[in-house]
């Protein structure tokens, strides 16, 4: 017998972790949810980094 | 995009104490992975300057039409309510929205397809570095207000005194609206 495989579900995303990449001199923040805001120097660092290490 | 008039107004004068009054800036707004059915609530500030005077807000043209839901508002009043639909991604909303930090802008913005989506949005605004300076840019838009008024009213009285020479079979006579005297 196969085993059936797993039922496909949202679920699972309801509470991923959601960067929002900001550039300007503006400000921003966001109290609720699982939201990590960045720069979008901070961004273009961790690209760079990440690319280098490839 | 064309400058809104007052806005081209406003970028051309010049600081009392040399350099422009206030600077153009562009801000973007990108969330590469938005998963389905989650909410983000940015509240935003003009962070190290005194005032953000926003005239533009557009949507990057990735965004899928009709995922995204948002709400905008300042102090007690909507900005904006509605759907991301295809018309909002393809036009820029022109607005006057003045942003300090006593008055900051706050959203809630929900991806409402049942898929992960791509997000991307900017502002255009100007920067009002200093209180002095916010104090001149009102003083500015005042003056220009008055102008205007004066020349609206001095043209409306020239129609005037045009029908009052007509009623006396006389030529209108010849006022100038705009310029400096002879």
């Amino acid at each position: 017998m196969v085993a059936k495989p797993p039922k496909p579900s949202l679920d699972v995303k309801l509470n991923t972790r959601i960067r929002m990449i900001i550039s300007g001199p503006q400000h921003v923040t966001c109290t609720e949810g699982n939201v990590e805001v960045i720069s979008s120097e901070q961004a273009k660092e961790e690209a760079l980094r990440l690319a280098k290490n490839k | 995009m064309d400058l809104p008039y007052v806005i081209q107004y406003l970028l051309t004068l010049r600081n009392p104490g040399g350099g422009p009054l206030v600077y153009g800036n562009v801000g973007q707004s990108v969330i590469p992975f938005f998963p389905p059915g989650q909410s983000i609530n940015p509240k935003t500030d003009p962070g190290d300057d005194y005032a953000h005077i926003i005239f533009s807000h557009s949507i990057g043209p990735a965004v899928v039409p009709g995922a995204f839901y948002a709400v905008t508002w300042q102090g007690g009043g909507n900005v904006h309510e509605g759907t991301v639909t295809g018309w909002f991604i393809g036009n820029d909303i022109t607005l006057f929205l003045v942003q300090t930090h006593a008055l900051p802008s706050s959203a809630i913005i929900t991806n409402i397809s049942p898929l992960a989506q791509y997000y991307e949005a900017y502002i255009a605004f100007l920067r009002v570095t200093t209180k002095e300076v916010y104090d001149l840019v009102e003083e500015a838009l005042d003056r220009l207000g008055t102008s205007s008024k004066l020349e609206g009213v001095a043209a409306q009285a020239a129609g005037l005194l045009g029908e009052m020479k007509r009623a006396e079979g006389l030529p209108p006579p010849i006022i100038k609206t705009e310029g400096g005297g002879e």
